[in-house]
């Protein structure tokens, strides 16, 4: 193995780009870090990165964040892994100036005028007192001076207007939620803490508490009395980081709330299905089976809207259709009156969504985006990147218990707002730089590496062509549904074009969305029997590949004209532009459409990108 | 491939952020100068990721310098050895 390969592995690491970018372009070594943030990184790699991030300036870091917080951590515990875990899940938002008490410590910085943490003057303070250093590693089970630490954050809540956070005692290694000594210990412990931080609230100091079990159950193997002893480490450094992207949360809340508005997806979203397919009474919203998870997620809008944050429908429906499921199914917890937009139309969401957010008066920074699909997401980043995207779970289920994990649509309660209320050091956005950073819609999708892969009708895809034919609705031209025989006779008569299409691109494979059919004319022309495309395949111009397909196919067949007629349905307006748009000209109705034609050698007709390619099977990899 | 060493040097070249490290068994924290209790635990995290290891508390305190670190590797089956 020589040097070449080692230096290559280097230059591909994250880390050692922002170590190298660190000395001379700060923020670009900010955002490469931040790329790590919660990433599925290996722990040590992410270790690394708050390690960096720790190296680089206040003021360096101060630039590139849209806010600065000066933020404590006081205990009886090492906070290394906490602190620097909050510090780069902030990074590009909060600029987190970090005091770290000393060891144990925490009596002295609270209760003494004049102590490190006052002249610090922390807009927020982080008490975390754990339960290995309470216990001496947990071997002493003895009672928790509660009286002085109550008496401490009195004294520092008289003195000081920062924020108080409070981290509950972790449950020791040995607990088993049973009858144990050690469960005895921690019940009594957390019941003690409760009726603490009831006290104190009633007399009007407000203090923040986290359990931090909830955060504990997600870290297999939290529980490691062995860096207690290495390093004062009150769980595992993994479960010490997991702490610390939690109480960014809770930092970011206080410093800022991130989120004033949610934009959501409805179908596959807040019901299960598409309703343009299915119908308003069709979706998914089962309570007792596959749709309590839709219903769950419309119980956290519901909560979040309820604590005024704005809820933006975004959808690609037919407006009328997904007021319906609103309107006429009572399953929905949420109503049309808790949305302050409703966007449901055929235009790209990241438009959509610009509408609604200078209607609300609202920036775009604020918007936490939710949607099933990840072309959706994708675009949203690329087009709208100060939007919050989540990536959503596969599975419905999973939805509520994901959106709630990051916290973002909770509201740290506020008793005495008057005498907490906090300046923050809100500054220009440095707008340039972020429109740098923008894509246009067209821009994207010319980033996406799009692949239509044609392939004639037969017998290998006859199956899943019959499927899209007879349950497509919205992406459907002249809604004629062909059953399989007669799909077979078509696809086997020599004169007629019969193509179904695979859809790739660099979010994957999406297999066969679409199908046109065209047979020729006694007039020279050929005519489109049938154009459907799956609606998971919306908006990245498979439709426009597919008829430009057809206008090759036509032009090396010496066929003149293409012809189309839009057959309107209760469902199929999304397609009613869809001709015109590719550069067909109207040429006049019938009973049942409108006419259309497009001569084929005007060239490629609008709209289309990417590649189109002829292949008989799926493509495979070219080294095969 | 690279051998267990040459891992071993790559995991002390990136904690302590010296591109040039070269390991002997003689070398010990004092001769690191970013050599902390801190790193020295992401040193024990990012080898116990890596060989996926665990070290015991006594390894993990009684790793004086390098040559005990390899001792203790070599008890996890990690061929590190001078």
């Amino acid at each position: 193995m020589h040097d070449g390969t080692v230096m290559a592995d280097d230059e591909r690491s994250p880390i050692a780009r922002a170590r190298r970018l660190a000395d001379s372009d700060a923020a670009a070594a900010i955002r490469v870090l931040a790329g790590l943030r919660g990433a599925e990184c290996p722990f040590s790699e992410y270790v690394a990165a708050c390690q960096l991030l720790s190296q680089i300036a206040f003021d360096d870091r101060a630039r590139v964040a849209a806010f600065t917080a000066r933020v404590a951590f006081v205990g009886n515990n090492t906070s290394a892994y906490t602190e620097g875990a909050m510090r780069l899940e902030l990074s590009q938002r909060v600029a987190a100036d970090v005091y770290t008490g000393e060891f144990d410590g925490w009596a002295g910085d609270l209760l003494v005028r004049g102590s490190g943490l006052e002249r610090f003057a922390p807009d927020i303070v982080i008490v975390h007192l754990a339960s290995l250093g309470l216990t001496t590693c947990g071997t002493k089970l003895d009672p928790v001076p509660g009286e002085r630490l109550e008496a401490a954050l009195r004294a520092f809540a008289s003195r000081s207007r920062a924020h108080l956070v409070w981290v509950w005692p972790e449950p020791l290694a040995e607990c088993t939620g049973g009858c144990t000594a050690a469960d005895r210990w921690y019940r009594e412990t957390i019941d003690a803490a409760r009726a603490m931080a009831a006290r104190l609230n009633a007399d009007g100091i407000e203090v923040l508490t986290l359990d931090p079990v909830y955060v504990l159950t997600t870290v297999a193997g939290w529980a490691a009395p062995r860096y207690w002893a290495q390093g004062k480490l009150p769980m595992h450094p993994s479960a010490c980081a997991a702490l610390g992207r939690r109480l960014a949360t809770i930092v970011e809340g206080l410093t800022t709330p991130r989120v004033k508005a949610v934009a959501v997806d409805c179908d596959d979203v807040l019901w299960g299905g598409q309703v343009g397919d299915l119908g308003p009474g069709g979706v998914n919203l089962s309570a007792f089976d596959t749709g309590s998870g839709y219903v769950r997620l419309q119980r956290l809008l519901k909560e979040a809207s309820a604590n005024g944050i704005l809820l933006i429908a975004l959808s690609k429906n037919d407006e009328a259709t997904a007021r319906a499921v609103f309107e006429r199914r009572s399953e929905m917890l949420l109503s049309l009156d808790d949305f302050s937009a409703f966007m449901v139309n055929w235009a790209p969401k990241a438009q959509n969504l610009h509408t609604a957010v200078s209607s609300l008066n609202i920036g775009l920074d604020t918007v936490l985006f939710l949607d099933d699909s990840r072309f959706e997401r994708e675009q949203m980043r690329a087009v709208c990147p100060e939007v919050l995207v989540l990536e959503l779970p596969p599975d419905a289920d999973e939805y509520a218990a994901v959106v709630a994990a990051t916290a973002l649509l909770e509201r740290p309660i506020v008793t005495n707002e008057d005498r907490r209320r906090r300046e923050v050091y809100a500054r220009e956005r440095q707008r340039e730089a972020v429109r740098d950073a923008h894509m246009s819609v067209h821009e994207f999708l010319g980033s996406l590496d799009i692949r239509l892969i044609a392939q004639p009708i037969g017998t290998d895809n006859l199956t899943r062509v019959a499927q899209l034919l007879g349950k497509t609705n919205q992406f459907n031209l002249s809604n004629r549904r062909h059953a399989p025989e007669r799909l077979a006779a078509l696809a086997s008569a020599p004169a007629t074009y019969a193509y179904c299409f695979q859809l790739v691109d660099r979010f994957g494979d999406s297999g066969i969305v679409g199908v046109l059919i065209a047979d020729p004319t006694d007039r020279g022309s050929i005519e489109i029997d049938t154009l459907v495309l799956s609606c998971r395949a919306f908006g990245r111009t498979a439709e426009f590949g597919m008829l430009e397909h057809l206008r090759r196919w036509s032009a090396a067949r010496a066929r003149q004209d293409i012809e189309g007629e839009y057959r309107p349905t209760a469902r199929n307006l999304p397609v009613a532009r869809f001709l015109e748009e590719a550069g067909f000209a109207r040429t006049g109705s019938t009973a049942v459409g409108e006419r259309y034609r497009y001569d084929v050698r005007r060239g490629a007709v609008a709209g289309v990108m990417g590649e189109i390619v002829d292949g008989e099977t799926p493509i495979v990899p070219a080294s095969q | 491939m690279k051998t267990d060493r040459q891992e071993v040097q790559d995991i002390f070249r990136a904690v302590f952020q010296d591109a040039t490290l070269t390991l002997c068994p003689e070398m010990a924290a004092k001769d690191v100068p970013s050599w902390s209790s801190f790193t020295h635990l992401n040193l024990i995290l990012a080898l116990e990721e890596r060989f996926k290891i665990r070290f015991s508390s006594d390894e993990i305190a009684a790793m004086a310098n390098v040559g005990d670190l390899f001792e203790a590797l070599d008890r996890h089956g990690v061929a590190a050895e001078w």
